[in-house]
């Protein structure tokens, strides 16, 4: 217990600075057909936080992410913070060591989930009332899981960077 | 360690499922009650500046696309914009005359007059990501008088219409989005129809067409004005396929938007609602009886009930 390096609050202060970039990135314009391939950063930034500390970085934190990009994009409000809630969830409940796995077994997971999620959304903002005609959401899914290796090592070697530990990173030795 | 993750992983379920049932309400709430307008409103209003940082990457790649225009083709833009210039301005002499002229006329036929409306010049500063949603936000918002419905155009024709102002920007409903229609009228024959948006940024879809309507491949598609939400006269679409077979009773006419909704760099925002003030403050006067035609019907009516009378007084005799 006592090699357990604990970084304190220090996570908030990447934390947030790298959802304020990642919410940007998802709202950046892009041209229509880029748009379709483009990944969900904000997703990406969730969900590695979560399983690097999953004690500090909650479900409730992403629903309010979720709801702020909501905001920003003029979505039907908690669509958003039903998708990122429902990653983290699945993530985080499912699978406990996530950030040990090895990084392809990480991106199968996301994938999936992020296509799942989606679907369900899609399904779910369908049976409120919200005419949605595309199925743009399997490539997103597909996208999101070729950027998992970038965010996961650019995130890894940040946190190094700002001497901010996992609780996971001493059970790996 | 096994403690602490325990108790902070504690009833993540009940809390997911809370959270789940917070979002449907949330959503239900927005979507279907319009409940949330004002909150959205305020919050929208507080997030502003995020959309203003994220447009810097656009203008900085503009102002390096402006920087790095050589002096040769400066030059060419500068000609051809001068050229352009001089011939608007020919244009916009006759311009006034015919106004004039048609002012004259509608005086004449007792029509109502329509005045030019103000309009506000506004940028776009971010394009809604969504894939479901064909909406921008431009800079400018309730502060400066935009109002929701307020139609938006741009150079070479519509665009779409206001549907969310906060104090600073304003969210546009762009004629492709699947949530919106347009009255339209064929410029060609005047047939009416209603082109409604597909979502797909080059698509719009006019529905309900009987297959006996005359339309072409080419043909321009106006804005009719019915409704009263978009101007009249504006260029909305041009038909590219009008999508005939046998054995349908409706004909699927497709057109493609002459404004490229992925290219808008500025826009226009009309004061439509003001011409209907003006009309109700215009001097659209009844008939004088001064007027030679009024005059000239009620003699013949007098004669007429004269021509009675005498008959009348003769069969009664």
């Amino acid at each position: 217990m006592d090699n357990v390096k604990d970084s304190g609050n220090k996570i908030y202060s990447m934390f947030i600075p790298v959802v304020l970039i990642a919410l940007i990135l998802d709202i950046f314009y892009l041209n229509e057909v880029i748009d379709m391939w483009r990944p969900s950063f904000c997703a990406l930034v969730l969900i590695f936080f979560a399983s690097f500390d999953p004690y500090k970085i909650k479900i409730e934190i992403a629903f309010i992410v979720g709801i702020i990009l909501d905001l920003l994009i003029a979505s039907p409000l908690g669509s958003f913070a039903f998708i990122f809630a429902t990653q983290i969830f699945i993530i985080v409940s499912q699978f406990k060591r996530f950030y040990l796995y090895a990084i392809y077994q990480q991106a199968i997971i996301i994938g999936i989930s992020t296509f799942i999620t989606y679907a369900v959304a899609y399904w779910l903002l369908h049976l409120i009332g919200v005419p949605n005609y595309k199925l743009a959401f399997v490539q997103r899914a597909i996208s999101t899981t070729v950027c998992w290796p970038i965010i996961f090592l650019l995130m890894s070697f940040l946190c190094k960077f700002f001497a901010i530990y996992s609780p996971f990173s001493n059970e790996n030795k | 360690m096994p403690n602490i993750k325990q108790k902070s992983n504690l009833f993540i379920k009940v809390r997911y499922i809370l959270l789940v049932i917070l979002a449907i309400a949330l959503m239900v709430a927005d979507v279907r009650l319009k409940a949330l307008r004002d909150f959205r409103t305020y919050l929208e209003t507080a997030l502003y500046p995020v959309l203003i940082i994220v447009n810097i990457p656009n203008l900085i790649s503009q102002e390096v696309k402006v920087q790095f225009k050589s002096r040769a083709q400066l030059i060419e833009e500068n000609e051809r914009l001068s050229s352009e210039n001089y011939m608007q301005r020919a244009d916009l002499l006759r311009l006034r005359a015919l106004e004039n002229e048609n002012e004259a006329m509608r005086r004449i036929l007792n029509s109502p007059l329509q005045h030019l409306a103000r309009k506000i010049f506004a940028e776009v500063i971010n394009v809604d990501t969504d894939p479901y949603l064909k909406r921008i936000v431009i800079n400018r918002g309730s502060s400066v008088g935009v109002y929701v419905g307020m139609p938006v155009i741009t150079d070479q024709g519509l665009v779409g219409q206001v549907i969310d102002t906060n104090y600073a920007s304003s969210r546009i409903l762009l004629l492709v989005d699947s949530n919106s229609s347009i009255p339209v009228i064929n410029e060609r024959n005047n047939i009416r129809a209603i082109a409604s948006g597909t979502g797909s940024a080059d698509e719009l879809i006019l529905t309900n067409v009987p297959r006996s309507a005359d339309f072409q491949v080419g043909d321009l598609l106006l804005s009719s004005g019915l409704g009263g939400v978009y101007p009249e006269g504006y260029p909305v679409a041009i038909v590219t396929d009008t999508g005939f077979s046998e054995g349908q009773v409706i004909d699927g006419v497709k057109a493609k938007p002459i404004v490229n909704t992925d290219k808008i760099k500025y826009v226009l925002l009309f004061f439509y609602e003001n011409i209907g003030e003006d009309l109700d403050n215009s001097t659209v006067t009844p008939k004088q009886i001064s007027d030679d035609k009024y005059i000239l019907r009620k003699n013949r009516v007098n004669e007429l009930i004269e021509s009675m009378n005498p008959a009348q007084n003769k069969q009664g005799q």
